[in-house]
C-alpha cells in the first residue's frame, strides 16, 4: 500500500508560539492538499531554537490544546512536530509530539542534548529517558520519533528499528558551518551518511526534517530527506530554502526488504545485551554481577 | 631576466595549496615562455597568478603586471590555508544580513567604505542582501589618507550604484591629535590611529541615525583573532557579516562577488598613516597568519604540531600569544557578580524576541 509523507522544511520564528502554530497549520494544509498522511515539522518548530532563558516562556504541556489542534482541520493527518515541553514535574524538554485528530499518539523527549561546540542545550533543557516507538496504525505503522542529536547516536535508531519501527522520523534544527572548507559542510555529509546507514541497516524507511532560516548568527541548512527501506533517497529538499516536499513510500517495499535482508531478525539481542552489561560494569569499575571489584 | 632573489615579493600572499576556483580567460601567463620547468597556477581570491619553477624559487607574474618571486619557503608554508566555497558563503551571509534586518526592524545599512577589500566585500554583500538603494557607503578620509583609497572606494560605489557620502574627518581629528604628544613614535602612531578609527565610528553612527540604518561591521576573522582593530572604532557595529572569514577566504568571496580586482589585489592597509600596511605592521603575511590561525584555532592544533607541520616557531608562538592577549577585545567587559541574576552569567537571552524589534 502506498502512502505519502510531507517534510515541511519551515523557518520558525524565535519564541513566537502563535506565529509558529500558524506556520505549522499552514504546512499541514499544504501537505493535505498533496494527499500526505504524515506531515513532519522540524525540531522546536513551535518555539525556534536559540531560546536560552526564554525556554519557560515558550514551554507548553504535551496535552496543550494548541499542540493537539495542529492538523485538526485535516482529518486523519499525522503530524510530527518539535516543541519545548514542560512536564508535570516541571522539567523542560526538547520534545517531539505525534498528533492526529486532536489526540497525542506519541511523544519523544530528546535524549541527547548537545552541549559542546556551538551547542548549549544541556544548560537550558533536560534530557528524556525513553527510546520508544508509537503505533500510528496503517498505513504508516509504528513510528520511531527522535530529535536531531539523537541521530548522532546509532543506538537510538537501532533500538527503534529493533522495537518494530516501520518508519524512523527525525526532526532537526541543524546549523550549518564550514561551507566548502576541507571539512566540506561536514555536518551535512555526516547527516547524509548516517541516514543512509540507518535506513540500510535498520531496513526501515526514514523521514528527516531539518529547519531553515537564521537565528542570531546561525544558519539552519534544511536538506530534509525521505529514504526508503533499502536506503535509497525518495525525495530531498533543497539546502537553506523553505520548502515542503512530498514523497511516496510503499509498505510492501518494507516487507520485501526485510525478507531479502533479514538483518533485524538475525540481530542477536541477548549477545548484544551481555556485551553491553559487561561494558557498563567495566566502565563503572564493577564486575559483571554489579559488585565492586 | 631578473633573478629570483631581487624580485622577492615583500608580502607573499600567495597560496600554492589554495584551490583553483576559476580560470579567467583574459588573464594570460605573461612571460611563461621564459620559464624553466612546470608552470604553476596560483590564486589570490579570483586573481590568478602564474609562475614557474626556477631552481630556488618560483617566479611570479601577476596579471596586473606586478612581478615578483616566491621562495620555496613561502611555497611550503606548512599547514593549509582555510578553504571556502565562495558561493555558499555568500548565500549564508546574505541570509544572515536579511534575517538581522528583519529581526531588528531596520531596512537600511551604513558601511564605512575605506577602499580596501573588507569594506568593499561588505558593501557588495549588503547591496546583494537589501538592495543598493538601502545602502549608504560613507567615505571618511583624513588628510594623509592615500588617494588610491578614495579612488578604490569610488570604484566600489560605482560598481554597486549605492548611496555615498564623503566626510573629511581631518577637522574633527586634528584638534584631538594636537593634544597627543610623547616620545615613542610607535605608541603615538597607535594613539593617532585609534583616534581616527573612533572618529570614523562617531561619523558612521551619526549617519546611521540620520539614514535610519544599522552600522554593518567590516572586521574579518584574522583581525578579530589577532585583535588587530580598534575597540569602539572599526570594531563597532550592529552586525558582523565577515567576522568568520579569514582574510585569505575573504579574498575568494570578494572575487566571487565581483569586487573590483584592483581592490582585492592591493596590499591591505588601515591607511592610518602614509605607507602603513597590515602585513608591514603585523610583520607577517596574511598567508602565514591564516595558516597559523586555522591550525591553532579551527583545528585546535598545539604550537608544537604547527611547528612540526612546517610553520616557524616564532610565528606560531607570536600568533598564539596574540590571540590570547587580545581575548578581551572579543568579549563584553566582565561584570562583577553580585546578584542572583546577572547579564552574561545567568541572564541569557537571544538579542531579539517577539516585540523586541522596533
Amino acid at each position: 500500500m502506498e502512502y505519502r509523507i510531507a517534510l515541511a522544511q519551515v523557518a520558525p520564528r524565535l519564541a513566537d508560539l502563535d506565529a509558529n502554530l500558524g506556520i505549522a497549520s499552514d504546512a499541514v494544509r499544504r501537505a493535505a492538499a498533496q494527499s500526505a498522511v504524515l506531515t513532519v515539522l522540524p525540531e522546536l518548530a513551535l518555539s525556534g531554537y536559540l531560546l536560552q532563558d526564554l525556554v519557560p516562556e515558550v514551554a507548553i504541556r504535551s496535552d496543550d490544546p494548541r499542540l493537539l489542534a495542529i492538523g485538526r482541520d485535516a482529518p486523519g493527518m499525522l503530524v510530527a512536530v518539535g516543541f519545548v515541553e514542560e512536564t508535570d514535574d516541571h522539567r523542560y524538554c526538547n520534545s517531539a509530539a505525534l498528533v492526529r485528530d486532536g489526540q497525542l499518539i506519541g511523544l519523544h523527549r530528546k535524549v541527547y542534548l548537545p552541549t559542546y561546540g556551538l551547542f548549549d542545550e544541556g544548560r537550558f533543557t533536560r534530557p528524556g529517558d525513553r527510546i520508544r516507538t508509537h503505533d500510528a496504525g496503517p498505513p504508516v505503522g509504528r513510528i520511531g520519533l527522535s530529535v536531531c542529536e539523537d541521530f548522532w547516536h546509532a543506538s537510538v535508531a537501532m533500538v527503534q528499528a529493533l522495537d518494530g519501527a516501520d518508519l524512523l522520523v527525525n526532526v532537526a534544527a541543524g546549523p550549518s558551518r564550514a561551507p566548502g572548507s576541507s571539512a566540506g559542510l561536514a555536518a551535512i555529509d555526516g547527516w547524509h551518511k548516517m541516514q543512509d546507514t540507518y535506513a540500510l541497516l535498520g531496513t526501515v524507511p526514514l523521514a528527516f526534517c531539518n529547519r531553515v532560516g537564521n537565528e542570531e548568527g546561525l544558519t539552519f541548512w534544511g536538506g530534509s530527506r525521505l529514504l526508503a527501506a533499502d536506503g535509497s533517497t525518495v525525495v530531498q529538499a533543497p539546502l537553506w530554502e523553505e520548502a515542503l516536499v512530498v514523497g511516496t513510500l510503499e509498505t510492501d517495499d518494507l516487507r520485501m526488504q526485510r525478507y531479502g535482508l533479514p538483518l533485524l531478525a538475525d540481530e542477536r539481542l541477548e549477545l548484544v545485551r551481555r556485551e553491553l552489561d559487561r561494558i557498563i560494569a567495566e566502565r563503572a569499575g564493577l564486575d559483571a554481577d554489579g559488585d565492586s571489584e | 631576466m631578473e633573478t629570483p632573489s631581487d624580485r622577492r615579493i615583500a608580502h607573499p600572499r600567495v597560496a600554492l595549496s589554495a584551490p583553483i576556483y576559476e580560470v579567467r580567460p583574459h588573464v594570460r601567463p605573461i612571460g611563461a615562455k621564459s620559464c624553466i620547468g612546470a608552470q604553476l597556477t596560483v590564486e589570490i581570491g579570483r586573481i590568478l597568478v602564474f609562475g614557474c619553477d626556477q631552481r630556488n624559487g618560483a617566479r611570479l607574474l601577476r596579471p596586473w603586471g606586478v612581478r615578483g618571486t616566491m621562495t620555496s619557503s613561502d611555497a611550503q608554508a606548512g599547514p593549509p590555508l582555510p578553504a571556502i566555497e565562495p558561493a555558499q558563503a555568500v548565500e549564508v551571509i546574505i541570509g544572515f544580513i536579511r534575517s538581522q534586518m528583519e529581526q531588528t526592524g531596520f531596512s537600511r545599512l551604513v558601511v564605512g567604505l575605506s577602499g580596501g577589500v573588507d569594506s568593499a566585500t561588505v558593501a557588495f554583500l549588503a547591496a546583494r542582501a537589501i538592495g543598493a538603494d538601502n545602502l549608504l557607503a560613507v567615505r571618511m578620509p583624513y588628510r594623509t589618507s592615500s588617494e588610491a583609497s578614495e579612488t578604490d572606494a569610488l570604484r566600489v560605489v560605482e560598481a554597486l550604484g549605492c548611496r555615498t557620502d564623503r566626510v573629511d574627518i581631518t577637522p574633527m581629528v586634528d584638534p584631538m591629535l594636537a593634544l597627543i604628544s610623547g616620545d615613542d613614535d610607535s605608541s603615538l602612531n597607535v594613539r593617532r590611529g585609534n583616534v581616527m578609527a573612533r572618529q570614523r565610528m562617531i561619523v558612521l553612527y551619526d549617519r546611521s541615525a540620520a539614514f535610519d540604518a544599522l552600522v554593518i561591521g567590516t572586521s574579518n576573522k584574522t583581525e578579530a583573532l589577532l585583535g588587530y582593530g580598534t575597540l569602539h572604532g572599526d570594531m563597532a557595529a550592529a552586525l558582523a557579516p565577515i567576522g568568520d572569514l579569514y582574510k585569505t577566504q575573504l579574498r575568494a568571496v570578494a572575487g566571487a562577488l565581483g569586487v573590483p580586482s584592483e581592490v582585492i589585489a592591493k596590499p591591505p592597509s588601515a591607511d592610518l598613516w602614509p605607507g602603513q600596511t597590515d602585513e608591514g605592521e603585523l610583520g607577517r603575511s596574511y598567508d602565514s597568519l591564516d595558516r597559523t590561525l586555522f591550525a591553532l584555532v579551527d583545528r585546535r592544533w598545539t604550537v608544537d604540531r604547527c611547528v612540526a607541520a612546517g610553520l616557524p616557531r616564532d610565528l606560531v608562538e607570536w600568533v598564539a600569544q596574540r590571540v590570547a592577549r587580545m581575548e578581551f577585545k572579543r568579549q563584553v567587559p566582565p561584570v562583577a557578580k553580585l546578584s542572583l541574576r546577572t547579564p552574561g552569567f545567568d541572564h541569557l537571552y537571544p538579542r531579539r524576541r517577539p516585540g523586541s524589534g522596533r
